[in-house]
C-alpha cells in the first residue's frame, strides 16, 4: 500500500475546476514527480494534501488513516510536510530560528532525543547554510530562502515530504546539491512528491512521474514513457507538432514589418522586483499591427516584460517607446488612458462584480456603457445570457471571454495578453485564440504571452522565445517552433 | 436619483479597488482618485446621520465614538458583505435599542444591559461569522524586526529604568511628583500588556481595560481582606482565563475588525460585568501591606515597588519571546500557512497570546488598584475610549519592546501634565484640548517614525555598547549601500549609484547611467560627459 493516497479529488473555484477526480499514489522511498503546464492544478492538489484547501468530493489517506477533513497542523504531527512555491518564509526570522521552530515541533514522533538545538544545526550544516545561519530570512536572496524551507520541512521529520518548485532560483550548483540531497533522504525512506518546472532535474530525479492537465491526471509512469506519451507533448506544446505549423490565417491588411514603424519599442530595458533583476536587457520592436508571440518557461521573465509594457513597473535602465513617444516611469493608468489594453494573467475581470458592472469598467478609457454592452454581447451571446451573475462563478473560458470584451469594446490600439490559456481546455483556448486573431485583422498592435505554444503560433506574425530574462530567439513562428521542444521538454 | 447614480458609480469604483486595485489601474481608472471620492463620500453619509441623530446625541467624543459600536454590529450581522443585511442588521439594533428603552425595565444588576444591547447583539453574531480560511500567503504587516535582547541585558535595562525613577523620585520629590512618577509605571506595566499581543503576534486589542477591570475585581477581592501580595497571581490567572474567553469570539476577526470587536467587548463589560454585585459594584478600598519589612503605604517605597513589578513582568516577557513559543509567535504572524504545516496549532497559539496580554493587564490593574487605593468601576482607566489612547501611547513609545511600554507611559503622563498646569500661559487654550489633539499629532510621528521611542533610542544608542559593537546593522533598502572605496580603488556599481540615489531622492529620468560590466568611477563619468 501507497504511503499517499489520493482518490477521486475533485476542487472547484466557483466556475473553475481546479482539480477533477484527481487519482494519485506516493510511495515510500521514491521521488514522485508531478509536473503540469502552468494552472494544471499542482499547486492546489499540495493544498488539498496538506489540509489549506477543502475538497469537494474524493479522499486523502495517509499511512493508513483518512485525513480529508484533518486540520493542518495534525496532518504535521503524522509526518506530512511541504514547502511552498510562492516563499512562505519567517522572514523576520534567522535561518537557524527558522529551523529551530520546526524542529522544536517534531516532538514525540521519533527515536530522535537530541535537543531541538542540535538538530537544527545539524540540519543547516546538511543543507550548507550555516555560514547563514544567524542572517534574517527575509534578506536572504529567493533560492536561499527555497533552502530555508527544505530544511525547515525536514527538520520536522516528515514521512512525506513536497517540495513545490525547489529549484527555481537556485544556480547550477545548488540544483545539483539539492538533487544529491534528494536522493539521500530516500534511501532513507522518505517519499518525496515533487512539483518542478526543469525538466532535466525532473527527468533525472524522479522514478515516477504523474503528469496534471487542466485539473486531471493524464499520464503516470516512470520518465522515460511520460516524456514519449503524445498526451503530455499536445498538453506542452498544443494539439499540433511543431511541423504542421503554417503560415498565420489570410490578413485582409498588409502587415507592417517591425522596421516600418514600430508601436512598441524597449531599447535594452533592465527591470525586476526590489533586489532581484529579472529582465537583463530586452531590445524588442513590435509594429504597428503586428501579433508577436512571446514564449518560455516560468519564470523566463515573460510577465515582467508584459508588465514593464503594461506601466506596472518602470525600468531600471533602457528606454521604452509607445508610437515614438517616450513613455519610461508613465503609470499603467495613463498608458491604458492613451489606448493600451491589457489582460493579466489568471483571468482579466473583477470576481465580485457582475457581468454588467465589469463591461461598466470599459467606459472609464471613455465610450458609451450601452454601445460597450451591445458590441460585447453581439461577440459573446454567452456573456448576454447571464448580465447580472458574479464573474468569479462564470467558467473559466466565460471569464476569459468577459476579460476579451475590454479588448474588443474599447477600440485600444495596443493589446497585452498574458497567458490567455492558463488553466482553459483546448477547445476554448483555439475560440479565445480566433477571437484574438479577428481582433489583430484590425490592426491593433497585439503582444500576447504563453508558457506553452498551444495553437497561438497560427495566430502569431512573429515569435520570440525568452529563456532567463533574455530573449532566445525572435523570428517567424515556423522558426521558433522548431526549437520549442527543446526548450520546454528539456534537451537544453 | 442623481445622487444615487453618482453613489452608484463611486460605490462601484470603490468596491474595483478593493477587488483588485492593479487591475482596476490597467483598466485605466485612476485607483487613488477612486479612494478619495470613496472617503468623501463616506465622510459625507457620517455627517448626514450626524443631523439625523443629532436630537438624541450629545456632542461628546466619547460617546459619538461608542456609535461605531452600533454600526459595526449591524455590519457584522451583514457579513460586512450584504448591503441589505446590513441594513436589517441596523433596523434591528435600532427597534431593540428604543423599545427597551421603553418596555425594558430592568432593575439591579442587570441595568447597564440596556446601553449595552448592541455590543451583545454584535458577540452573538460573532459566533455566526465562519473562521477564515487560512491564506497561503505572506501577512502584510511589516516585517520589521527589533533584536531582542539578552536576559542578562533586559535585567540591565530595567535596573536602569528603576534607578532613573528613584532619582526622579528625589528631585521630583512633592506629593503630586510621585504620584505621576508611580502612575508612569503602572500605565507602563498595563502598556506591556500590548507588546506580545500587538508587537509580537500583530494583532490589535481595544480591549486591555476590561482585564484591567477584571484584575480589579480578582485583585481586590482577596487582598482587600489579606493583605496578601498573592493577590497579584490570582488577579493574573482570572485575567488569563477572562482573555482566553474573549478571544475565542474574537479570533474570528483580524485586523480593523478585531480591533472593533475588543472594543465592543470591552464596552460592553463595562455595562454589564462592572455592575454585578461583588465585583466592582460597590468601590474596594486597599490599605497598602508591609511587605519583607517594608511599608508599602510609603509613597516611594511603593513606587520602588511599582519598579520591580515592571521589571519582574518585562523579564518574563522577554524570556517568553526568547523560548520556542516566542518563536512560533513570530512564525505565525509571518507566514499562518507555513506555521501550520508544520504543526502549529494557529488556534491555541492566538489564545494563548491573548491569555498572556490579559494576564499582564490584570497585574497593571491589581497595581493600579493599590496605588490608588480604591477601585471603582467609575475609573477613568477602565473607559473603553481609553484603550484607544493607550495603544496609541504604547506605540509611540515602540510596541515591540517592552522599554517601549516604559516609553509610553513617560509620554501619557507627560501629555497629562501638560494639560494639568501650562493653563496659565498664553497658550492655555491649546493646552486645555491638548489630549483631544495629541492622539492625532501622535498618529503623524508614528507614521514617520514606526519604531517608536525605543526603537530609535536602541538604533542610536544599542552600537555604543561595547558588547554589541560587533554587530551586523539591520538591512534597510534605502541605506547607502557599502560603497567603501567605490571610485577610488573600485568602480561604482549599479547598486552603489542606486542607493544615492533612491536616498538623494534624484528623480528617475536623472539618474546617472552606470554599465553594470564596465568599471568606471564618478570621475571617469565625469570625463565622459555623462554628468
Amino acid at each position: 500500500m501507497a504511503l499517499l493516497e489520493v482518490h477521486d479529488v475533485s476542487v472547484r473555484f466557483g466556475g473553475l475546476a481546479a482539480l477533477s477526480e484527481v487519482e494519485l499514489a506516493v510511495e515510500s522511498g521514491v521521488v514522485t514527480g508531478l509536473i503540469g503546464p502552468n494552472g494544471a492544478g499542482k499547486t492546489t492538489l499540495f493544498n488539498v494534501i496538506t489540509g489549506l484547501q477543502r475538497t469537494n468530493t474524493g479522499s486523502v489517506r495517509f499511512a493508513g488513516t483518512d485525513i480529508t477533513t484533518m486540520k493542518p497542523h495534525r496532518r504535521a504531527s503524522l509526518g506530512i510536510a511541504r514547502t511552498f512555491q510562492r516563499l512562505e518564509v519567517f522572514g523576520s526570522l534567522s535561518v537557524r530560528e527558522n529551523v529551530l521552530v520546526a524542529a522544536e515541533m517534531r516532538r514525540h514522533r521519533d527515536a530522535d532525543r537530541r535537543p531541538a538545538q542540535e538538530i537544527a544545526d545539524a540540519l543547516l550544516e546538511r543543507v550548507e547554510l550555516d555560514q547563514v545561519a544567524d542572517a534574517r530570512v527575509d534578506t536572504l536572496p529567493t533560492g536561499t530562502g527555497r533552502i530555508v524551507e527544505l530544511a525547515r520541512a525536514l527538520a520536522t521529520a516528515p514521512r512525506l515530504l513536497l517540495l513545490d518548485e525547489p529549484s527555481s532560483g537556485l544556480n547550477q550548483h545548488e540544483t545539483e546539491a539539492l538533487s544529491r540531497l534528494l536522493v539521500d533522504l530516500v534511501n532513507d525512506d522518505l517519499a518525496v512528491l515533487l512539483v518542478e518546472h526543469d525538466m532535466p532535474f525532473v527527468m533525472s530525479t524522479c522514478s515516477y512521474i504523474h503528469v496534471l492537465d487542466f485539473g486531471t491526471v493524464i499520464a503516470s509512469g516512470p520518465p522515460a514513457t511520460v516524456q514519449a506519451d503524445p498526451s503530455v507533448i499536445a498538453a506542452y506544446l498544443g494539439d499540433d507538432q511543431p511541423a504542421r505549423v503554417t503560415s498565420p490565417p489570410t490578413a485582409p491588411h498588409t502587415r507592417l514589418g517591425p522596421a516600418d514603424s514600430p508601436a512598441l519599442v524597449l531599447r535594452d530595458v533592465h527591470a525586476g522586483y526590489g533586489n532581484i533583476e529579472v529582465l537583463h536587457g530586452i531590445d524588442l520592436a513590435v509594429g504597428t499591427g503586428e501579433v508577436l508571440a512571446l514564449l518560455g518557461a516560468n519564470g523566463a521573465g515573460k510577465s515582467t516584460l508584459l508588465k514593464v509594457l503594461s506601466g506596472q513597473i518602470t525600468p531600471r535602465a533602457g528606454e521604452y517607446e509607445l508610437f515614438g513617444t517616450a513613455v519610461n516611469g508613465a503609470g499603467p493608468d495613463a498608458l491604458a488612458r492613451a489606448g493600451l489594453c491589457t489582460i493579466p494573467e489568471g483571468r482579466g475581470i473583477f470576481r465580485n462584480l457582475t457581468v454588467l458592472e465589469n463591461l461598466r469598467m470599459l467606459t472609464h478609457t471613455g465610450g458609451d456603457f450601452g454601445a460597450v454592452v451591445e458590441r460585447a454581447f453581439a461577440q459573446f451571446p454567452r456573456l448576454a445570457e447571464r448580465p447580472r451573475q458574479t464573474a468569479g462563478t462564470l467558467s473559466g473560458g466565460e471569464q476569459q471571454m468577459l476579460a476579451l470584451a475590454r479588448a474588443l469594446a474599447t477600440d485600444p490600439h495596443v493589446l497585452l495578453l498574458d497567458e490567455l490559456s492558463m488553466g482553459l481546455a483546448p477547445l476554448v483556448v483555439e475560440e479565445l485564440y480566433e477571437i484574438v486573431a479577428a481582433i489583430a485583422r484590425g490592426g491593433v498592435t497585439t503582444v500576447i504571452v504563453e508558457q506553452f505554444a498551444h495553437g497561438i503560433l497560427h495566430v502569431a506574425d512573429r515569435a520570440a522565445i525568452m529563456l532567463h530574462g533574455r530573449i532566445e530567439e525572435i523570428g517567424t513562428p515556423s522558426d521558433v517552433a522548431a526549437e520549442l521542444a527543446s526548450v520546454y521538454l528539456g534537451d537544453r | 436619483m442623481l445622487s444615487q447614480r453618482f453613489a452608484r458609480s463611486v460605490a462601484q469604483r470603490a468596491y474595483e479597488i478593493v477587488d483588485d486595485r492593479s487591475l482596476a489601474a490597467l483598466t485605466g481608472a485612476r485607483p487613488e482618485r477612486s479612494s478619495m471620492l470613496a472617503w468623501a463620500l463616506s465622510c459625507s453619509l457620517a455627517a448626514t446621520a450626524g443631523i439625523l441623530i443629532a436630537p438624541d446625541a450629545t456632542l461628546n467624543k466619547a460617546a459619538l465614538t461608542l456609535l461605531v459600536i452600533d454600526a459595526f454590529a449591524a455590519a457584522i450581522i451583514g457579513r460586512l458583505r450584504s448591503l441589505p443585511l446590513t441594513f436589517a442588521g441596523a433596523i434591528l439594533i435600532g427597534m431593540v435599542k428604543s423599545y427597551s428603552a421603553t418596555f425594558l425595565v430592568l432593575g439591579g444588576r442587570w441595568f447597564g444591559l440596556q446601553s449595552a444591547l448592541p455590543a451583545v447583539v454584535l458577540l452573538v453574531a460573532l459566533f455566526f461569522v465562519p473562521y477564515d480560511r487560512i491564506e497561503a500567503r505572506r501577512s502584510t504587516m511589516s516585517h520589521r524586526l527589533f533584536r531582542v535582547p539578552r536576559l542578562r541585558e533586559a535585567a540591565l535595562g530595567f535596573l536602569l529604568i528603576a534607578l532613573t525613577m528613584i532619582a526622579a523620585s528625589y528631585v521630583l520629590g512633592d506629593v503630586e511628583g510621585l504620584n505621576r512618577l508611580t502612575a508612569v509605571m503602572t500605565t507602563a506595566v498595563l502598556l506591556l500588556s500590548f507588546v506580545p499581543l500587538t508587537g509580537w503576534s500583530g494583532q490589535v486589542s481595544l480591549g486591555q481595560a476590561v482585564f484591567v477591570g477584571v484584575g480589579f475585581w480578582a485583585f481586590g477581592t482577596h487582598f482587600a481582606h489579606t493583605g496578601n501580595v498573592a493577590g497579584f497571581g490570582r488577579a493574573a490567572l482570572v485575567a488569563a482565563v477572562a482573555g482566553a474567553l474573549v478571544a475565542l469570539p474574537a479570533l474570528r476577526l483580524r485586523g480593523l475588525y478585531l480591533a472593533l470587536g475588543t472594543f465592543a467587548i470591552a464596552s460592553a463589560a463595562g455595562q454589564i460585568f462592572y455592575t454585578q454585585s461583588g465585583v466592582l459594584q460597590n468601590e474596594i478600598e486597599y490599605t497598602r501591606p508591609k511587605l519583607l519589612g517594608f511599608d508599602l503605604a510609603d509613597q516611594r517605597t511603593f513606587l520602588v515597588f511599582c519598579c520591580v513589578m515592571f521589571g519582574v513582568v518585562g523579564l518574563a516577557l522577554v524570556a517568553v519571546r526568547r523560548s520556542r513559543y516566542g518563536r512560533r509567535l513570530i512564525a505565525v504572524r509571518d507566514s499562518p500557512a507555513a506555521a501550520a504545516t508544520l504543526g502549529v496549532n494557529l488556534t491555541v497559539a492566538k489564545l494563548a497570546v491573548f491569555a498572556l496580554s490579559a494576564a499582564v493587564a490584570g497585574i497593571a490593574g491589581a497595581l493600579i488598584a493599590m496605588d490608588q487605593l480604591v477601585a471603582s468601576s467609575q475609573n477613568p482607566i477602565l473607559n473603553p475610549v481609553t484603550g484607544l489612547s493607550m495603544l496609541l501611547f504604547v506605540v509611540i513609545g515602540g510596541v515591540a519592546f517592552t522599554s517601549g511600554a516604559f516609553a509610553g507611559g513617560v509620554f501619557s503622563e507627560l501629555i497629562d501634565f501638560v494639560k494639568m498646569h501650562l493653563t496659565a500661559s498664553p497658550f492655555a487654550g491649546v493646552f486645555k484640548t491638548f489630549d483631544d489633539v495629541a492622539p492625532a499629532v501622535a498618529a503623524v510621528s508614528v507614521l514617520t517614525n514606526p519604531d517608536g521611542i525605543a526603537g530609535s533610542c536602541s538604533k542610536a544608542f544599542g552600537r555604543l555598547l561595547p558588547w554589541r559593537r560587533g554587530e551586523p546593522v539591520e538591512h534597510d533598502p534605502n541605506a547607502i549601500g557599502d560603497v567603501g572605496g567605490a571610485g577610488v580603488t573600485r568602480g561604482f556599481t549599479r547598486d552603489d549609484v542606486e542607493s544615492m540615489d533612491r536616498r538623494l531622492g534624484v528623480p528617475v529620468p536623472l539618474r546617472i547611467g552606470i554599465d553594470g560590466d564596465r568599471p568606471g568611477s564618478l570621475v571617469a563619468a565625469a570625463l565622459d560627459g555623462e554628468v
